[in-house]
């Protein structure tokens, strides 16, 4: 499997790959490879949380570290199940002739780009989450827990963080729809049109979600 | 022979007993002192008194009285001689005060009255006069143990009189740089070991002394006693004594976070414990200042604290306030290190400059528009 020829001639290699039987070992992989990067990402924001809550249970920072990990590795998996979902949906209802197991494979080698979003996100991570100012909780007044949330979410390193992940998972989104419009073309029988639209909606959806998040319900906005 | 002769003729016809009318003596004799009184009864050294006596006649026949006086070598007499006192009719009585006074000597003098009869011969009767140095005796009964700058004590003076007369117009009053209530205490009268107890309620300025004068009358004499009880503030031993302890200093982004627990290890009650961090610390929310309330001896609560310092403050005061039952405020300083400046978190401005950012994004952006144009042209 040239991986190569997937960034840099993708219609080509959709083209050689819609001649083999769907196989979602390499696409598997890819996936597992960010759901790595995200699960030591959500481990590093797992234990940040659980320092606000460290003075209410002994090893709250390690349950939440591993929580956060464990979560943000599962929904990796999620996610690809759901974007192929949809774009199985779409591309039928575009009289597209893929099968799901073979829209699940496009799906898969088009979140190639994610890797560099999710090993991009560790980095970032590692420089900002020790700068975020975390006061312990003490005691269970539920008005001081929600003021510590509160002030751990404006925090000025972690809303920083927020925002360059967001931005740089955008752009990369916007690469691996690129990828999964040439594989819904070339493997699902779309016209380049139709490819667009069915990738199209669902990106731009996720975009415009992710851009009101982070600039109107984020707190401390931009 | 001559002179002698001479003289006793000038004696014969100067001699007022050469005048004595025979009867006269007899009815003389029926003259009497019957009465003497002092005002005061005891006199102090120096004090002015005056000296009364009744004299009563007894007889059938009046009998006139050409003068009247006191003698003495240690009492000042001040008033006048009585001269040509007329006659004391018979069953009458008749009053002569004088006034005197003491000399500077103490003990019983026997001053001298002499009545003299115009037709008889002399009265004379010596009065008991008793000088006294006794002053009203002040002590006191109650004070604390350590005055303490601003708490009000509880002083009580106990006075007696231990002369053997009444003394009167007994008033006390408290001088000093304090506050002391009342102002004076007026007694009033006391009579012979009399004793009065005087509560005051002192609350010590300054280190002077508090001078308890005691005044007094001793018939229309003034007197005044002192009586100086030092203050010397100090530390009471039953005093709160909040006490600072497990105490926590953790650096945040850039301010300090002080933990601990308050201990009160003193044997009376602080009221209204406050903990706050003074200069060169600068207090910040959110918490400026930790309002501990009430701690009974030996109760406890936890404290915190949020404050900033510069970058030269190694040692932060903290202090514990609160009130004694009258309000007064009492606070203790308990020092706690920072640590060196450089141990402190870094600074926010060690975060990724902004420029820098959208630089890093905007290349990211380049690059994907690049691939995604390249693989479309082809």
């Amino acid at each position: 499997m040239n991986l190569s020829l997937l960034i840099t001639r993708p219609r080509e290699f959709f083209s050689e790959l819609s001649h083999c039987e769907p196989s979602l070992k390499w696409p598997g992989l890819i996936i597992t490879i960010i759901a790595i990067c995200s699960g030591i990402m959500g481990y590093q924001m797992g234990e940040l949380t659980g320092r606000l809550f460290s003075h209410m249970m002994e090893g709250m920072g390690t349950i939440t570290a591993v929580f956060g990990a464990g979560g943000a590795f599962v929904s990796t998996f999620l996610m690809w199940i759901i974007a192929a979902v949809i774009f199985f949906i779409i591309q039928r209802l575009l009289k597209g002739t893929g099968s799901f197991t073979r829209v699940t494979e496009i799906t898969g080698y088009g979140m190639f780009p994610m890797i560099i979003s999710a090993i991009a996100g560790i980095l970032l991570a590692m420089h900002y989450l020790p700068l975020a100012d975390v006061t312990p909780v003490i005691g269970s007044d539920p008005e001081k827990i929600n003021a510590a949330v509160q002030s751990l979410m404006t925090d000025p390193a972690l809303h920083q963080l927020t925002l360059i992940s967001a931005i740089l998972g955008i752009i990369l989104m916007i690469w691996s729809a690129n990828i999964w419009a040439f594989g819904l073309e070339t493997c699902c029988g779309l016209d380049s049109r139709k490819a667009l639209i069915a990738v199209g909606i669902p990106v731009l959806i996720y975009i415009i979600y992710t851009l009101v998040t982070l600039f109107v319900y984020t707190p401390g906005g931009i | 022979m001559r002179i002698p002769a001479i003289l006793l003729l000038i004696l014969a016809i100067l001699s007022p007993v050469s005048a004595a009318v025979p009867g006269a003596e007899e009815a003389a004799a029926q003259v009497q002192v019957t009465n003497i009184s002092t005002d005061p009864e005891v006199l102090m050294p120096y004090d002015t008194a005056t000296l009364t006596l009744t004299l009563a006649n007894t007889g059938t026949e009046s009998v006139a009285i050409s003068r009247a006086e006191l003698l003495d070598k240690d009492i000042r007499i001040l008033s006048d001689t009585y001269g040509k006192v007329g006659a004391i009719g018979a069953g009458n009585t008749m009053k002569f005060t004088f006034t005197i006074q003491a000399g500077g000597r103490t003990g019983i003098f026997y001053p001298v009255f002499s009545l003299d009869f115009r037709d008889a011969n002399y009265l004379r009767h010596p009065v008991k006069l008793v000088v006294q140095e006794n002053p009203v005796e002040i002590a006191v009964l109650k004070k604390p143990d350590t005055f303490t700058m601003g708490k009000k004590e509880e002083v009580t003076l106990h006075i007696g009189n231990p002369r053997d007369n009444a003394v009167s117009g007994v008033t006390v009053i408290p001088s000093g740089s304090h506050e002391i209530t009342p102002t004076s205490y007026f007694v009033g009268e006391m009579g012979p070991d009399g004793v009065a107890d005087i509560p005051f309620s002192v609350t010590p300025g300054s280190g002077d002394p508090i001078t308890f004068t005691v005044r007094y009358m001793n018939g229309i004499n003034t007197h005044e006693v002192a009586y100086t009880l030092p203050v010397n503030p100090g530390t009471s031993k039953k005093r709160a004594s909040p006490v600072l302890s497990n105490v926590v200093i953790e650096s945040e982004k850039d301010y300090w976070r002080v933990t601990g627990d308050v201990t009160n290890s003193g044997l009376e009650t602080a009221n209204a414990v406050e903990i706050s961090a003074d200069t060169p610390a600068e207090p910040v929310f959110p918490y400026k200042i930790y309002a501990v309330g009430a701690l009974k001896p030996d109760d406890f609560s936890s404290f915190e604290l949020t404050f900033r310092t510069d970058a030269n403050t190694t040692m932060v005061p903290l202090i514990a306030s609160y009130k004694d039952d009258d309000g007064n405020l009492f606070s203790e300083t308990t020092l706690v290190e920072t640590g060196q400046a450089e141990t402190r978190a870094p600074a926010p401005e060690s975060e990724i400059p902004t420029p820098l950012i959208i630089g890093l994004i905007a290349v990211a952006a380049l690059v994907v528009a690049g691939v995604i144009l390249f693989t479309r042209r082809r």
